[in-house]
């Protein structure tokens, strides 16, 4: 099953992308979803985000788990 | 009891059932602290006093600049270079003559914020940098008052209630200060002049659910919304217990340590006022402006190399190393994050920032373009 990938503000400009839908291969142990990312686009390691599975916030994407959908939220602080 | 003039103005608040005379009697009685008049204050005290919070406090240091008036829509024109709390309460009570405002132009800080919080009961966070919501969310949780926070990047915003009967709080949604990349300076991004009215009506009205004690507070949740898709997204957000609560609740106060930022630090940075500023400017100085391109007023009548933050990294070499150096931005932040990354890429034997940045300047020397 695919999941929808929605990246947020900066981090939609630093991946090029709004969305994305990624096929997760069967997962017989946890995923690192953090590990995950940063090695697909490599730009994320220097920014802080918090990863959401399902409108939680983990950074795992547990085994025999699949996942609608996957954000990846960066902070922001303007006013 | 309500007057009858107050009847009339709040006639079609009393016809809610959910909030009738009791509820109306509920705001008047009411304290509600604003922190920040800008793009989100603006919205948030104009529907609070609309409504009839009995007591509002405003706060905030900062001046009205020209650029904020294509969303900061309680000033105008005449507003231009005046301390934004007292003219948002000199607005305001125009709207609502019952409604008591409070205006504290020096701003939060360490020192303050325990002493001006602790005098409402609905605290609102419209500020624009990590520091200060990291100092106000604290205040909050050490004095137990609820907090409606909202925050603006561009075409979207969050908001969220926290610290509501003991729910999450804002470091369950960022224990600590993010990365310094992620981290967009105060006048570079842009945000489109609606926005923080979307995201400061969505906070105004959570204030006024608190305030009534209706509806489903938005406590443990995060909703983000998205202006060019009309997105928006609720994430749950659970509570954790980050240490630094307990070392605050400790010792009892709040110290400067716990709220730095790459926007408001810096130990190490030579830091100059305007008298040695200008006295600077006889000598042979180098002077940067940080400020991006689009950023007013130009300071023509000095030889100034401009190099926009956003272009530091690609462009530092055009500095001369040798010579004395003094960075300036508009308001004294940025220039010392620039000294900051510049420290990091090369060396400089004399460098230092513009305390106040160019803005105190050209105050100084009614200057206009």
């Amino acid at each position: 099953m695919n999941t929808a990938i929605n990246y947020f503000g900066m981090i939609a400009e630093h991946v090029g992308k709004e969305t994305e839908s990624i096929q997760f291969t069967e997962n017989s142990s946890a995923i690192n979803l953090r590990e995950y990312f940063e090695s697909k686009y490599p730009t994320l390691r220097t920014l802080s985000y918090k990863i959401a599975v399902n409108q939680e916030f983990k950074d795992h994407l547990d085994s025999g788990i699949t996942a609608n959908e996957i954000a990846l939220l960066p902070p922001f602080a303007g006013g | 009891m309500l007057t009858s003039e107050e009847q009339n103005l709040y006639s079609r608040h009393l016809l809610l059932e959910e909030v009738g005379e009791k509820g109306q009697l509920r705001l008047k009685k009411s304290r509600v602290l604003v922190i920040g008049a800008g793009g989100l204050g603006c919205p948030v005290l104009q529907y609070l006093t609309a409504a009839g919070i009995g007591t509002i406090g405003i706060v905030d240091f900062d001046t009205v600049d020209k650029s904020n008036l294509h969303r900061q829509v309680l000033f105008n024109y005449d507003s231009i270079g005046k301390n934004k709390a007292n003219e948002a309460e000199k607005r305001l009570s125009e709207c609502n003559p019952f409604v008591n405002l409070n205006s504290f132009p020096s701003g939060i800080n360490v020192e303050n914020a325990l002493e001006i919080i602790a005098n409402f009961d609905i605290i609102a966070d419209c500020t624009d940098n990590y520091s200060t919501r990291f100092l106000i969310n604290d205040a909050c949780v050490l004095l137990n008052k609820p907090l409606v926070y909202s925050a603006i990047y561009k075409f979207e915003g969050q908001v969220s209630v926290f610290n509501y009967k003991n729910g999450p709080t804002y470091r369950c949604l960022h224990p600590e200060m993010p990365k310094s990349d992620s981290i967009s300076n105060c006048s570079e991004s842009g945000v489109l002049g609606v926005l923080p009215g979307i995201l400061g009506t969505l906070q105004a009205n959570e204030v006024l659910k608190l305030a009534l004690k209706i509806g489903e507070p938005l406590s443990g949740k995060l909703l983000i919304y998205n202006s060019l898709s009309n997105r928006s997204t609720s994430f749950n957000l659970a509570k954790s217990h980050p240490d630094i609560y307990t070392a605050i609740a400790k010792r009892g106060y709040l110290t400067k340590e716990d709220y730095t930022d790459s926007c408001s630090v810096v130990s190490h940075i030579n830091e100059i006022d305007l008298e040695e500023f200008k006295n600077s400017l006889q000598k042979d100085v180098q002077l940067i402006d940080v400020r991006e391109k689009n950023e007013l007023p130009k300071v023509n009548h000095l030889e100034v190399l401009e190099i926009p933050m956003s272009e530091l990294k690609e462009r530092f070499s055009e500095i001369n190393p040798l010579k004395d150096t003094i960075v300036f931005c508009k308001g004294g932040s940025r220039s010392r994050k620039a000294i900051q990354e510049l420290n990091e890429l090369t060396t400089i034997t004399q460098i230092s920032s513009l305390k106040n940045g160019i803005d105190a300047y050209i105050k100084s020397e009614k200057i206009t373009q």
